[in-house]
């Protein structure tokens, strides 16, 4: 028992388990390409099949491409975007749903399918950290194979085709659309700006004009320091090496005595206020527009900038209040 | 000449075609990649990297490698499919019909707690493809009272699912986020315990948990309360909950 489940551990941990799931998100984007290609009625068909091609081409084989030939698939990829090639507008045939006509009887079981993915992820990732593995690897494992088993149940449920699953998979994908892209664009921009030193200067200019020895003044530099290089490469853990050792360190935690954690960990979420506001954190505040079928792009950070705007003085509070209760 | 273009302000430029684009609505794509090859080629970065530095391409193609894991999603997408042809949205209107006492901003409340237990525990998940698509937001949908809010109510859900995943995962300590800011801390000189890291993060947890729930009541009382006047604007008039 105990050696079985260190195995899992291990298998789940194996890196050629997720090259394995990145293999099969290939080939079903190859297979979407080939159902493109092979639509007449779509106008543009072949670029759009091109596009879903490489994009697959990426995904199967990025581990064995040289960096900077991916780096040109990616350019190209941006050029269909840019042409037009991928929009869902360009394509009326699609505007006939499928689903309406395909429900004869609503019943309980399409729920199967829906609750089999969180469920197989946390059978897995609970597994996985029994065995003594990582928690958050095994989520990610179980969610590529979430998705399997659940395909596999809604085609015994549903008693559907595999050309029916791969037009559902095909048309949720590309409503979605070119938004796929952007989450790992954006990384490599937060990347690009961090090599071309925007945050430092960041904190270089903010250094300057803190006044020297007030804490609320320092706070507030460090804090908004956060907040705005976050909303500019769209993640707070690529925000928080920079901007921590530039102000957070010099100017808050070294020469007011706080307590390093507490000042490090506001700093964090100070930056998930930026996160919120900003299109540069694509998976989580554009990427649901496309997946929700939602009319405006920013309606999501439309919703959550007053959060942040609420949130973003309460960090001052909570340090205040620890401040004062020292 | 040398001195005014080395003004190190000019990295900023791509900064602005990134604000400008996005402001402007401009296709994100074609924005993105535009704004980085521009900081790129300021920094003097080569388009292709040689040994002792990497380019603009090598760049980009890593980062898009690197980071496929986030797009992993892509595997769920077809079940999901599926499972909406099988009348998921009706059936989830009939659940939430039989379920009384489920309001809107319960739902959500009740979503963003549930996220940032999973937080607390490790589990860090693409929950917009996981629960928001397929699960949540057909519940949303289906206790409106007319279909008008619909859109509102959907970026609601996915607003829910941010907040409880981003402040949540904090409580976790081995999570990646207090990970690295123990690792930054201890470069910096101030080694820091993760233990404390997740505790320190509860207040924060606490105070986003109370300003989206005044949001999420605020909203359902704005789609309760005019139902009369936003049925003239609704496009698909059957209301599921009594399908």
């Amino acid at each position: 028992m105990a050696e079985g489940t260190s195995v899992l551990a291990r298998l789940v941990g194996h890196p050629a388990t997720l090259e394995a799931a990145f293999a099969l998100i290939g080939a079903l984007l190859w297979g979407y390409a080939v159902q493109i290609a092979c639509d007449c009625r779509r106008a543009r068909r072949m670029l759009a099949a091109a596009y879903w091609f490489t994009l697959g081409l990426l995904f199967g084989f990025g581990a064995w491409l040289p960096h900077w030939v991916a780096g040109l698939l990616v350019v190209g990829l941006v050029a269909v975007e840019a042409a037009g090639g991928v929009r869902t507008q360009a394509t009326p045939a699609q505007a006939i749903p499928a689903p309406s006509g395909e429900i004869s009887a609503p019943g309980w079981r399409a729920l199967w399918p829906v609750l089999t993915i969180p469920t197989v992820t946390f059978v897995l990732a609970g597994l996985t950290a029994l065995a003594g593995g990582e928690v958050g690897r095994g989520a990610v494992v179980g969610l590529a194979l979430g998705g399997l088993v659940a395909v596999g149940v809604a085609l015994v449920v549903g008693r559907f085709s595999w050309p029916t699953a791969l037009a559902a998979g095909r048309q949720l994908t590309e409503d979605i659309g070119p938004l796929h892209l952007l989450p790992q664009l954006l990384a490599s921009l937060g990347l690009l700006f961090t090599a071309a030193g925007v945050g430092t200067l960041l904190a270089d200019g903010v250094q300057r004009i803190v006044p020297p020895g007030s804490l609320p003044g320092a706070a507030v530099a460090y804090f908004l320091g956060m907040t705005l290089f976050t909303a500019l490469v769209g993640n707070s853990f690529a925000a928080f090496s920079v901007i921590t050792t530039g102000i957070g360190v010099p100017l808050v935690v070294a020469p007011f005595g706080l307590d390093p954690a507490l000042v490090a960990i506001l700093g964090l979420t100070a930056g998930s206020c930026g996160t919120l506001c900003t299109p540069m954190a694509a998976n989580f505040n554009l990427l649901p527009v496309g997946l929700y079928g939602l009319p405006d792009n920013y309606a999501v950070i439309r919703w959550q900038w007053r959060v942040a705007a609420v949130l973003w003085p309460s960090h001052l509070i909570v340090l205040g209040l620890f401040w004062l209760c020292r | 000449m040398e001195t005014w273009l080395g003004w190190p302000v000019w990295k900023l430029l791509g900064v602005g075609v990134l604000v400008v684009g996005l402001a402007r609505r401009w296709p994100t794509g074609p924005v993105v990649l535009s704004a980085g090859g521009l900081t790129a080629w300021l920094a003097g970065m080569p388009l292709v990297g040689h040994q002792t530095q990497p380019g603009m391409l090598d760049t980009l193609g890593k980062a898009f490698v690197e980071n496929r894991v986030i797009t992993l999603y892509l595997l769920t997408l077809p079940a999901v499919g599926l499972a909406e042809r099988m009348g998921l949205h009706t059936t989830m209107g009939r659940l939430m019909g039989r379920l009384t006492g489920v309001s809107l901003a319960r739902l959500l409340i009740g979503f963003q707690m549930a996220r940032v237990a999973m937080g607390a525990l490790g589990l860090r998940l693409q929950g917009h493809v996981t629960f928001g698509r397929p699960i949540v937001a057909p519940m949303a949908t289906a206790v409106l009272p007319s279909p008008a809010g619909e859109g509102a109510a959907k970026a609601a859900v996915a607003a829910a699912e941010n907040y409880g995943n981003f402040f949540g995962q904090n409580l976790f300590p081995a999570s990646a986020g207090c990970l690295l800011v123990a690792g930054v801390m201890k470069g910096a000189g101030y080694p820091v315990d993760v233990v404390r890291l997740a505790l320190y993060a509860i207040p924060i947890v606490a105070v986003s948990l109370g300003v989206a729930a005044v949001q999420f009541v605020w909203l359902e009382r704005q789609l309760g309360q005019r139902p009369d006047e936003t049925a003239d604007h609704a496009t698909a008039p059957q209301d599921t909950r009594h399908g």
